[in-house]
């Protein structure tokens, strides 16, 4: 009886055939996100003249080598760090409506880089030369992790996190970091605010490999790393007295929770401006779809949010084609009834 | 292999919660932590957790409870805590199999369900543990912690049951269930540790009790030993009479003479 009972309520072999058909239709929608764009390159004509032995024209190969494809790993880059920051920052404050772009840390990572991108320059030579292009992610990075950091100690108390106080908390930071930030625009020089605008838009458009070499290795980095936490964050959900007792290093998780957050979220945020809602959407409906074990929700929230990700960005290019949408245009639209949903669902939660 | 703490002190702020306290437990016995409200009852059983900072010694199955890993204590000793607020939907089978996260079964799948069975609740795998009532929730912690020490005795020496008001949210069928899962599990060899506030469930199930009093242990022994009218009246701070029936006109039952596990849907024992 027991093995039946088993198989009916096992929620893990569905959620392990949810990586499967994830990587599928997450390898669909790249090739889609190839061939979709702007200019009338087709990856089948493309495709089929590599078969054939011919040439690429100059123009295909510009296209697809240096605008499409590091536009699409970039996307799957950021798509599978905010998902996977998004659920790992749930799972740190035992909450589902925290999400680094709300609440606060993609305020601070834009900080992080905007400062970076006008004060830069007022860095010591030697040092501008070692960092070179990892300054706007390292700085981004480090302004994710202190408004984590702030974020956690302002709203936790004794393991309780309140979510009225994190949420608020979050505003207050986000005001704090848009003031500083604003004062930063005032101080740039022409070049500098048209960086800053262009960073500002939270956008996709800018892909090029020397971004993608420059965030990739942290986001893989952040990735890899939350993997080691799933566990904890499943005992985490239990409290953090229970967690103690279940034997997990409470501590060293939280330390680990917040450095992937703030590493992942921060490179993203570097790389594509303020894209929000991605963290909050993916693990939501994973969550519905095949319940909240961390072991399958990260890897799970890394394939949907780069597919969600992709998708967002193939409609911001096409629906005013030629011209296009900022992407966090596109997933605000989405996200933001969804987040609505939650909070309606699910009001005791903020009650607390 | 015992429970032994030395000279433990807890303070929050300026507010001394556990002043020098000395407290025995061994194995093979369910040793009852009683007392009013705020006397430190809980206090005492989060220094013996590792809960709180304190001063003095907690000694563990031979573990210091402040130096050692976490993962050394989780695989002597599990915690069942007051009460559970649980983030996100997990469902019942789910939070069980918590309980391996560091245990010596990780991989037995079955034995989750064994726990679910032993503490009578044995369709309720597949349910959202956020849906339960807070009694069955409370047993569905039960089967977690029973699942992370599930051998009374393995070949390191005893593990340890370690409870917080484990009956507190519980009618009286499933109150006496409960009890008599953890007895077993003492009788079997393992220790068990509970914080009541149900004096006749102390006298029945017992073997040693701890009184405590306003951050103190003021007696213990045996249920009979310290279990007396001028004891219990003093800690409690009413007139209390130990044995005494009411008049014929109201009345008034007591847990020793419920037959034991009838009506409850009792599973197998762990």
């Amino acid at each position: 009886m027991s093995a039946v009972v088993a198989t009916v309520i096992d929620r893990r072999a569905g959620a392990r055939r949810m990586h499967v058909w994830l990587g599928l239709i997450l390898a669909v929608v790249s090739v889609i996100s190839l061939t979709s764009g702007a200019s009338g390159t087709s990856l089948a004509a493309v495709v089929g003249k590599l078969l054939s032995g011919t040439e690429l024209s100059q123009m295909e190969q510009v296209v697809l080598w240096d605008i499409r494809a590091p536009r699409l790993i970039l996307g799957i880059l950021v798509g599978m760090a905010l998902a996977v920051s998004g659920a790992v920052m749930q799972g740190l404050f035992r909450n589902p409506l925290a999400d680094p772009g709300l609440v606060g840390v993609g305020a601070g990572a834009g900080l992080g880089a905007v400062l970076a991108i006008v004060l830069g320059g007022m860095l010591p030579v030697v040092l501008q030369d070692w960092v070179g292009n990892w300054l706007v992610p390292l700085a981004a990075f480090v302004g994710a992790w202190s408004s984590t950091m702030i974020l956690y100690r302002v709203s936790t108390r004794r393991g309780r996190t309140s979510v009225a106080t994190m949420l608020l908390a979050g505003i207050a930071l986000g005001a704090l970091a848009a003031a500083i930030t604003g004062v930063m625009i005032y101080l740039s020089d022409d070049r500098q605010l048209r960086d800053l605008t262009f960073w500002g838009l939270g956008s996709l458009a800018g892909a090029t490999w020397a971004k993608v070499m420059v965030a990739g290795p942290l986001i893989v980095l952040a990735l890899a790393g939350s993997h080691f936490l799933s566990r904890g964050l499943n005992g985490l959900a239990l409290g953090e007295a229970t967690a103690h007792h279940l034997g997990i290093n409470v501590q060293a998780l939280k330390n680990g929770a917040i450095l992937s957050v703030a590493a992942a979220s921060g490179a993203a945020v570097a790389v594509s401006g303020g894209i929000g809602f991605v963290g909050i959407v993916v693990p939501h409906l994973l969550r519905l779809a095949t319940g909240p074990d961390h072991r399958t929700l990260l890897p799970n929230a890394a394939l949907l949010g780069a597919t969600l990700l992709l998708l967002a960005d193939i409609m911001a290019r096409t629906v005013v084609a030629p011209a296009e949408l900022p992407i966090g245009i596109v997933t605000a639209v989405i996200g933001s009834p969804v987040f609505l949903w939650i909070l309606l669902r699910r009001r005791g939660l903020v009650d607390l | 292999m015992s429970i032994v703490a030395e000279k433990v002190s807890v303070s929050y702020g300026s507010a001394t919660i556990l002043d020098g306290v000395d407290f025995r437990a061994k194995a093979g016995e369910v040793t009852a932590i009683v007392g009013p409200n705020g006397s430190g009852k809980t206090t005492l059983m989060r220094a013996i957790t590792g809960e709180v900072d304190y001063t003095g010694r907690v000694e563990l199955a031979g573990l210091d409870v402040a130096t050692a890993k976490g993962w050394e204590l989780a695989s002597r000793r599990a915690v069942l805590p007051q009460a559970t607020t649980l983030a996100f939907p997990f469902n019942v089978i789910e939070v069980v199999r918590m309980g391996l996260l560091s245990g010596a079964h990780a991989d037995d799948d079955n034995l989750p369900l064994r726990a679910l069975a032993a503490v009578g609740l044995c369709g309720y795998a597949a349910r959202f543990f956020q849906e339960l009532s807070g009694g069955e929730q409370q047993r569905v912690q039960l089967a977690r912690v029973l699942v992370q020490v599930w051998e009374p005795v393995d070949d390191r020496g005893p593990n340890w049951l370690l409870l917080d008001e484990p009956i507190s949210s519980l009618d009286i069928a499933h109150q006496l269930e409960v009890m008599n899962i953890v007895t077993r599990y003492a009788r079997a060899g393992g220790g068990v540790v509970a914080v009541l506030h149900d004096l006749n469930l102390t006298a029945v199930y017992a073997d040693r009790v701890t009184i405590m009093r306003e951050g103190r242990p003021v007696a213990t022994g045996t249920p009979k030993e310290v279990m007396i009218d001028q004891v219990l009246s003093d800690v409690y701070g009413c007139a209390l009479q130990v044995g005494a029936t009411p008049d014929a006109s109201t009345p008034f039952l007591l847990p020793h003479c419920a037959s034991a596990g009838h009506g409850a849907r009792s599973g197998s024992s762990p």
